[in-house]
């Protein structure tokens, strides 16, 4: 559960998310998450882009877009 | 093409002496919803790209494809039981048909022996398919009966119900193209992949009402944004997340605050890297296992297709 923590900790301590921004690698061990290489890859990837992120929490009161069900 | 997969089962229910059933499937996908779903589902060509990709005829995927449209046409049935979209009377009528197409799909490989299937994989794929729908009715009845499943317990649902079906789509299709166990596994890995991935978007999607379906909240649903929610939370957010969760079909107001917490708890946040590591993971097999060229391409397109849009 290493991830979900990890970005909880992002999404909620102001602190934290500023130090993750700047050298994520750093935070992360810092805090004592221990993330696979992938799924690590794929956290920094998500959050290197801050319009992307913003982008994404501002058009969540729409809803996402995708398939009907599955 | 479905025209052809529903018209093989039929004739196996009249061989079987169950006519009333095939009455039943034929009205069934003749309603207009399911024509529209099973015209040109881009997801139900998965078995014959696959196949293609894998460096076979897509021909010789026919039989494996058709038996992979009527598992499909069953979750569809079992899911509109499951998530309170079928009227109440129509629930056992239809469940009694996902049951009867659950257990007929991996014979259509047996029936059709015109694609040239090797016997010896033929049989290896029905049993894969019986294998994969006993997996699937393990996620149904997980899902059904655990009332507040954990993050992990979520995952594995998804796993069982989604991404294992995905997996037998993919595999079954290369494994029709080639003898190669390294590329049949590397197609299996995409498909459980991709399989991932469309169920993230749905959990994502049904976190809000959509075309005058209601939300999963207010569906009393516990799915991976919730489960998120409740694993990471503080005592004091879960106590209010569990008391909202639990009013919601009595104050409206209240779907907005639970859907706030959950938003807040970095749940989309979560979801969206999870979707960005399957699809990381799913191209990365793709292009190890698949030959360059159109059904690649096509490939590559359903797993843009899948992927939450707006986290692109």
């Amino acid at each position: 559960m290493s991830l979900a923590h990890a970005i909880h900790r992002i999404s909620t301590d102001e602190g934290f998310a500023t130090q993750f921004r700047k050298d994520p690698e750093t935070a992360l061990t810092q805090a004592g998450f221990t993330l696979e290489a992938s799924v690590r890859q794929a956290l920094v990837k998500i959050f290197q882009d801050p319009a992307r992120v913003h982008k994404l929490l501002s058009e969540l009161k729409a809803g996402p877009d995708g398939p009907d069900w599955a | 093409m479905h025209q052809e997969a529903f018209e093989c089962v039929v004739s196996l229910w009249d061989q079987a002496g169950a006519p009333a059933l095939s009455e039943i499937l034929v009205s069934a996908i003749q309603s207009q919803k399911s024509v529209s779903l099973f015209g040109d589902h881009p997801f139900l060509q998965l078995p014959i790209l696959c196949c293609q990709a894998a460096g076979g005829n897509p021909r010789l995927a026919k039989s494996v494809s058709s038996a992979w449209r009527i598992l499909y046409f069953a979750a569809y049935l079992l899911d509109g039981v499951a998530d309170g979209e079928t009227p109440v009377s129509e629930n056992g009528v239809n469940t009694t048909l996902a049951a009867a197409c659950l257990s007929s799909a991996g014979l259509l490989l047996a029936v059709d022996d015109q694609e040239k299937i090797v016997s010896k994989t033929a049989q290896s794929i029905q049993s894969d398919f019986q294998r994969v729908v006993l997996i699937a009715c393990n996620g149904q009845i997980n899902d059904l009966t655990r009332t507040e499943p954990t993050l992990d317990q979520c995952w594995q649902a998804a796993r069982e119900k989604t991404g294992e079906f995905y997996a037998l789509a993919s595999r079954s299709g290369a494994r029709v193209a080639t003898d190669n166990q390294e590329c049949i596994d590397l197609f299996s890995d995409f498909g459980l992949h991709l399989g991932m991935l469309i169920q993230i978007g749905d959990d994502m999607n049904g976190l809000w009402p959509k075309n005058n379906r209601r939300s999963d909240l207010c569906s009393g649903k516990w799915t991976l944004p919730v489960a998120y929610a409740m694993e990471v939370s503080s005592k004091s957010k879960r106590e209010l997340l569990q008391r909202y969760l639990g009013s919601i079909n009595t104050d409206p107001i209240v779907e907005e605050k639970a859907r706030q917490i959950i938003v807040e708890s970095g749940a989309m946040l979560y979801l969206v890297t999870m979707a960005e590591w399957h699809y990381s993971e799913a191209r990365g097999l793709l292009v190890k296992a698949a030959y360059p060229g159109q059904a690649r391409d096509e490939l590559l397109g359903l797993l843009d297709m899948a992927i939450p849009k707006r986290s692109l």
